[in-house]
């Protein structure tokens, strides 16, 4: 192996990952190994305070540079859409908090209109039917 | 230590599954799944590694790729619980 990175190790027919979960954090390995399993098997390990460890097995055997590369692609993918939605939390939780107060407002309104017909008064007795009753035969 | 043994004599998998990145809950749902097609059999230290023997009840499945399988269901499963 040439110019694999340090934290890359070529084993077999596995390889092994050392993940610094400062820079991808236990979720972002979890959704980064998610999207491989359908191409080679995942075995997570180690401390997620200190240093995980992944280990993947390709399930074709002539898939293992590709496997390492796409794992390494996703981890990166899936870090900054983390960092991304983490910054955009407080927005996200705003605008549906926003959205679910201006429901409660409208549904009271809607109620409130509802309450005022029933209450229109009919001094002239306009509401009332005008068609004569049938006669009995 | 080895994440996963193949006993070939018991014709069983071995499967050791480290806790501080696969939660409990999980592995016993993923477990109790699996239960239908292989004898499971969950031990070890819960805060630290848990032991999973899967034993296929047929000779026509392959123990080694069950274990492995295994991974990734727990891993799904985990994924899935996840916000992102």
């Amino acid at each position: 192996m040439t110019d694999s990175p340090k934290n890359v190790q070529y084993l077999k027919d596995r390889v092994l990952f050392s993940i610094n979960p400062k820079i991808y954090p236990l979720e972002v390995v979890h959704s980064a190994a998610y999207a491989l399993i359908d191409k080679a098997y995942v075995m997570l390990d180690g401390d997620p305070n200190d240093e995980i460890i992944a280990e993947l097995k390709p399930k074709n055997k002539g898939e293992i540079r590709e496997v390492v590369t796409k794992f390494a692609e996703e981890l990166l993918n899936y870090a900054v859409y983390y960092n991304q939605s983490r910054m955009n939390k407080g927005v996200r939780e705003m605008i549906i908090g926003r959205v679910f107060s201006t429901n409660i407002q409208a549904s009271e309104t809607t109620q409130e209109k509802d309450e005022k017909c029933d209450e229109i008064a009919d001094p002239l007795g306009i509401a009332k039917p005008w068609t004569p009753p049938k006669k009995k035969r | 230590m080895e994440r996963l043994i193949f006993d070939r004599k018991r014709h069983a998998v071995i499967l050791n599954l480290n806790t501080r990145v696969y939660k409990m809950d999980k592995i016993l749902k993923i477990a109790q799944t699996f239960s239908q097609a292989c004898n499971v059999d969950v031990s070890g230290d819960v805060d630290c590694t848990v032991q999973v023997t899967l034993k296929p009840k047929s000779r026509n499945m392959r123990a080694e790729e069950i274990g492995y399988e295994f991974f990734n269901h727990v891993l799904a499963e985990m994924k899935i619980s996840e916000d992102i």
